[in-house]
């Protein structure tokens, strides 16, 4: 019986094809991606945008009238909001801007004080405002 | 020991004004929807009367069957219900949509909605029906309004266009967290499509059931904003995965004259000037990338791929940036 069948073949013959296989395979697995995973991808322009788009929404809330008011009767520096604002992760931008976006334009000042009060507690800069100056002054 | 100033005072008033709040909350926000027509209705839109499963799949069958996909509510049972969790989970129904190679869109807030449907485009809305502590969830579909938008019409449960005062359904909406949907015809873009959301929509879409099917929503978009960086940037790449290289080529370089200061369209116009043998193009990018403020090790990343890159024939496109 001379015709080929998996069984004949010898055991160094099979190591040959299979370690061949696999060289193949993983050659060919690390060249087609190549030339593609050169490119700078969708996703982390996507990520960077929409921080900036979280960013912006949450602005535009702290440069009403009623907000810069209640800002500035807790004592808080704006410059030192946004310094604080680029640590925050994408996740808590994210929850801020949603919070942004559910705000009634016109009046809703009591709205505009929860939305601050996230803020700073996410901030973590109700410590360095008077809004608790028992807090402050346990320093 | 603690000494309460006024201004603490102040702050445990505004604590209790704000738990008071939160109490009555929800309840009081049902303002009237901003709509110019009086009237409208979605036409054509398919009905499938069902009861069980939430409603889950016969809503899904009813949006997919206006976006041109014939499916019944029986086949969709098993890809959107839950049994163990008695429920039809909003992100399942979505993946199904997907994976019929249809775009899916958020609808978020009334204006959404409205426009949505003078688009004639009926929305998939989910429901709380009972209250936020013990929820009772359910999926309708919302194919038009009446009476200035005071009243709407649903396909809910086992009635077709059944009528709604816009008062009761905007409450079970918001104890739904306003998740809804629109689910787009091959081509068609929703009217409040923003660049932003659309192109991470289109990465779904891209993610599961493949570039081809994203194609012809893209399409529309490149010609609806020419001039946005994220989406032109985004069309690139697209493209490029595509291996449609002198196309993705002149979207990245609309992406980077929407946003000269941006480094990633000049990164990739680089390193596609290059593998096509156009070395004073790319060195032109190149110059333009090294005007950014990318930072050193991705501009010695760039520079050494751009070393590396084994051109082939040059057939340059016109430098016209």
């Amino acid at each position: 019986m001379s015709t080929s069948h998996p069984g004949s073949r010898s055991r160094s013959q099979r190591i040959i094809i299979r370690s061949l296989l696999v060289i193949f395979m993983s050659v060919q697995t690390l060249l087609v991606p190549a030339a593609h995973a050169a490119m700078i991808g969708t996703d982390q322009i996507l990520a960077e945008e929409s921080r900036a788009d979280h960013q912006a929404r949450i602005a535009s809330v702290l440069e009403r009238q009623d907000a810069a008011d209640a800002l500035s009767r807790f004592g808080v520096d704006q410059d030192r909001l946004q310094e604080r604002m680029d640590r925050l992760s994408d996740a808590e931008l994210a929850q801020l801007a949603q919070q942004a976006e559910d705000l009634p334009a016109g009046e809703g000042a009591l709205g505009v004080l929860v939305f601050l009060l996230v803020l700073l507690i996410l901030l973590d800069l109700l410590g360095v405002t008077n809004v608790f100056p028992a807090i402050q002054s346990g320093r | 020991m603690l000494c309460l100033t006024r201004t603490a005072w102040r702050a445990v008033t505004l604590l209790a004004a704000l738990t008071l709040l939160a109490l009555t909350g929800c309840q009081s926000r049902a303002p009237l929807p901003a709509t110019d027509s009086t009237a409208h209705q979605v036409s054509d839109v398919p009905f499938f009367p069902q009861e069980d499963y939430q409603c889950g799949p016969a809503a899904l069958a009813t949006v997919l069957g206006s976006a041109g996909v014939q499916v019944s509510d029986q086949t969709l049972v098993d890809e959107v219900w839950l049994p163990e969790r008695q429920g039809s989970l909003a992100i399942e129904m979505v993946a199904a949509a997907r994976a019929r190679e249809r775009l899916v869109y958020p609808v978020r807030n009334q204006d959404q909605l409205f426009q949505s449907l003078e688009a004639d485009l009926p929305v998939l809305v989910m429901q709380n029906l009972a209250l936020p502590i013990r929820p009772r969830w359910h999926f309708a579909v919302v194919t038009g309004f009446e009476n200035r938008g005071n009243t709407v019409i649903l396909n809910t449960d086992t009635r077709e266009a059944a009528t709604m005062r816009w008062n009761r359904f905007v409450r079970t909406w918001a104890r739904a967290d306003y998740q809804g949907w629109v689910i787009l015809p091959p081509g068609q873009l929703p009217p409040h499509a923003r660049p932003l959301h659309l192109v991470q929509a289109l990465e779904e879409l891209t993610g599961s059931a493949g570039p081809a099917a994203a194609a012809p929503y893209w399409q529309q978009a490149a010609t609806q904003w020419p001039q946005d960086y994220l989406l032109q940037f985004a069309l690139g790449n697209h493209l490029w995965g595509r291996e449609d290289t002198a196309s993705a080529i002149q979207a990245w370089e609309r992406a980077a004259r929407a946003r000269p200061e941006a480094f990633a369209p000049w990164h990739n116009l680089a390193l596609a000037y290059a593998g096509q043998g156009c070395n004073d193009l790319a060195e032109g990018a190149w110059q333009h990338a090294n005007q950014t403020d990318a930072s050193r090790e991705r501009l010695a990343q760039l520079r050494e791929r751009l070393d590396a890159t084994v051109p082939a024939t040059a057939t340059c496109p016109p430098d016209n940036l």
